[in-house]
């Protein structure tokens, strides 16, 4: 009777927590070669972008350039961190994937569909990456 | 024959409620950052939205600005609460994620892309804390 209801087992390593790494550090991988390629179009071409009118936060777009360019970089180094298995690398793959998230939404206004891959793809990274038992603290 | 009915005991702690609380607060955390972003452009640059004619909920944009930077500021408070995986921090968070989407659902003819991104944010948010066991009552 009382084995009908045991509690999962959650502190065993699992395929899913190894599967929800895997995909993690792919996608992360994938959404810091986007966001470099926003950052180089963003460099290289200003006009290729809408110039937004009375943008609160209306740096150069050069500016974003590199800023989407830094992060970018930074995500697609951590993305192959992930493979690693190492704590910290998903606990610094959350963190930078809010980081990028919040930069792609103050672009929104430049290149809206790049910004929401690069959105969407963040936070899919970090709902793999909260699954149970992928995060060994 | 009463005993046949008793509801199975809860697993003391499950790794699935901890992952939902974790992606909950930080996918909170992420959306009222953004809907405070939102809510600071509206207030020091109405210009930047579009003007919508004859829409019934047309305050003035910098009244929707304050109104997404309180509930923005909300949505934050309430996702860090989420880390303390107190109760009443996860019906908050379902009502304060519902408060969300709905302005935002009002703000779509201003902008409709932030307000999109936030909604998605909102409902994925409800939806990772009503999974089985994630608030613990």
């Amino acid at each position: 009777m009382s084995t009908r209801y045991d509690t999962p087992r959650g502190n065993e390593p699992s395929g899913w927590a190894t599967g929800g790494v895997i995909f993690a550090g792919s996608i992360l991988t994938l959404a810091g070669i986007f966001q470099v390629i926003t950052g180089l179009v963003a460099i290289i071409n200003d006009n290729f972008f809408v110039v937004s009118k009375n943008y609160t936060f209306d740096l150069d777009v050069t500016a974003w350039g590199w800023i989407h360019l830094i992060i970018g970089i930074i995500v697609f180094v951590v993305g192959l961190g992930l493979f690693t298995g190492a704590g910290w690398a998903a606990v610094g793959a959350i963190a930078i994937a809010m980081l990028s998230a919040i930069a792609n939404f103050f672009f929104i206004p430049y290149y809206p569909i790049w910004s929401l891959v690069v959105i969407g793809l963040n936070v899919w990274v970090i709902w793999s990456l909260t699954r149970p038992g992928v995060l060994q603290d | 024959v009463s005993t046949q009915y008793e509801p199975p005991p809860q697993p003391p702690t499950s790794g699935w409620a901890a992952g939902g609380l974790i992606f909950a607060g930080t996918a909170m955390t992420l959306g009222g950052i953004f809907q405070v972003i939102n809510g600071i452009v509206a207030i020091a640059d109405g210009d930047f939205f579009a003007k919508t004619r004859n829409y019934t909920f047309d305050l003035d944009v910098t009244a929707w600005g304050w109104i997404h930077l309180i509930i923005g500021l909300l949505v934050f408070v309430v996702g860090l609460g989420l880390f303390t995986q107190a109760t009443w921090a996860g019906f908050a968070a379902i009502v304060v994620a519902m408060l969300s989407a709905i302005a935002n659902f009002f703000f779509i003819p201003y902008y409709p892309i932030w307000s999109l991104v936030v909604i998605g944010l909102d409902i994925w948010v409800i939806w990772s804390l009503t999974r089985p066991g994630v608030i613990r009552t």
